[in-house]
């Protein structure tokens, strides 16, 4: 038997699922989930994967690499889509198989870093890592892209709670 | 092409795959602290102390040498660090 992350109090678990509700106000969950959504299907189309090689030309090389991620990272999508497609999930329940969990986790990275890229420039790096500035004095778009950013950096949290 | 040549082009080729690489992982301000941790834990299979001294390198210096090696295991490792989606490089250990 696993104790699944709960808030307030540990749930047993016995059918291999990881459970838990974010600490967010689930109005808030409710009102960004459109927004994950459109970024979601989004960052599907844009995604280029990044040779490590910064002086290499070997296209061959590049291209196996980039094919390759691009299959990897599309996998992991497909399992966070079940996720976000579950309707709890707007109600701030988390709810998905244990051989997920990583794929998951690895989608919610690739949102995240889209939404920073195209919709948080209103924000600097800084103020991203401290949290230190004021939200309302954001453009009205940006507020709302940065909760959606929140809530799946609060769904990455309660994962890698399970995961640890 | 005489059969000196091949052997000698061989051996720089051979070569060159043994020179050590440096699996280098750049800051981001998006990714979580506890993420990154997991991550080098998992994939280059470090204890939670060397995990998070990486990480606050990465945090602190703009980038960390999580790995040095073979091309291979390098590239393995590059591989799998950026499906887990942190920004790395392989540069010669020169």
């Amino acid at each position: 038997m696993r104790i699944n992350y709960n808030i307030g109090a540990c749930k047993p678990c016995w059918n291999g699922m990881i459970e838990f509700r974010l600490q967010i106000d689930s109005r808030i969950t409710r009102a960004v989930v459109p927004l994950i959504i459109k970024s979601f299907s989004e960052c599907g189309k844009t995604a280029e994967p990044v040779f490590p090689y910064p002086e290499e030309s070997d296209q061959e090389l590049m291209d196996t690499w980039a094919k390759s991620l691009r299959e990897d990272l599309a996998q992991d999508r497909q399992r966070l889509a079940r996720l976000l497609n579950d309707t709890k999930f707007a109600h701030g329940y988390v709810e998905i198989p244990d051989e997920d969990m990583e794929l998951v986790l690895r989608a919610l990275t690739e949102i995240r870093l889209f939404i920073r890229k195209a919709n948080l420039e209103a924000f600097s790096d800084e103020e991203l890592e401290t949290g230190e500035f004021v939200l309302p004095q954001k453009p009205q778009l940006a507020q709302s892209y940065y909760l959606a950013y929140l809530v799946l950096a609060e769904v990455q949290e309660g994962l890698i709670a399970q995961a640890a | 092409m005489t059969l000196e040549t091949i052997i000698k082009t061989e051996t720089k080729e051979d070569t060159s795959l043994d020179l050590p690489w440096r699996v280098i992982v750049l800051n981001d301000p998006v990714n979580l602290m506890n993420y990154v941790v997991m991550v080098f834990r998992k994939v280059l299979g470090f204890d939670e102390n060397k995990a998070t001294r990486h990480m606050r390198e990465v945090h602190e210096n703009g980038r960390s040498v999580v790995w040095s090696g073979n091309r291979e295991r390098a590239e393995n490792y590059a591989y799998q660090l950026q499906h887990w989606r942190l920004q790395t490089l392989l540069e010669r250990d020169d």
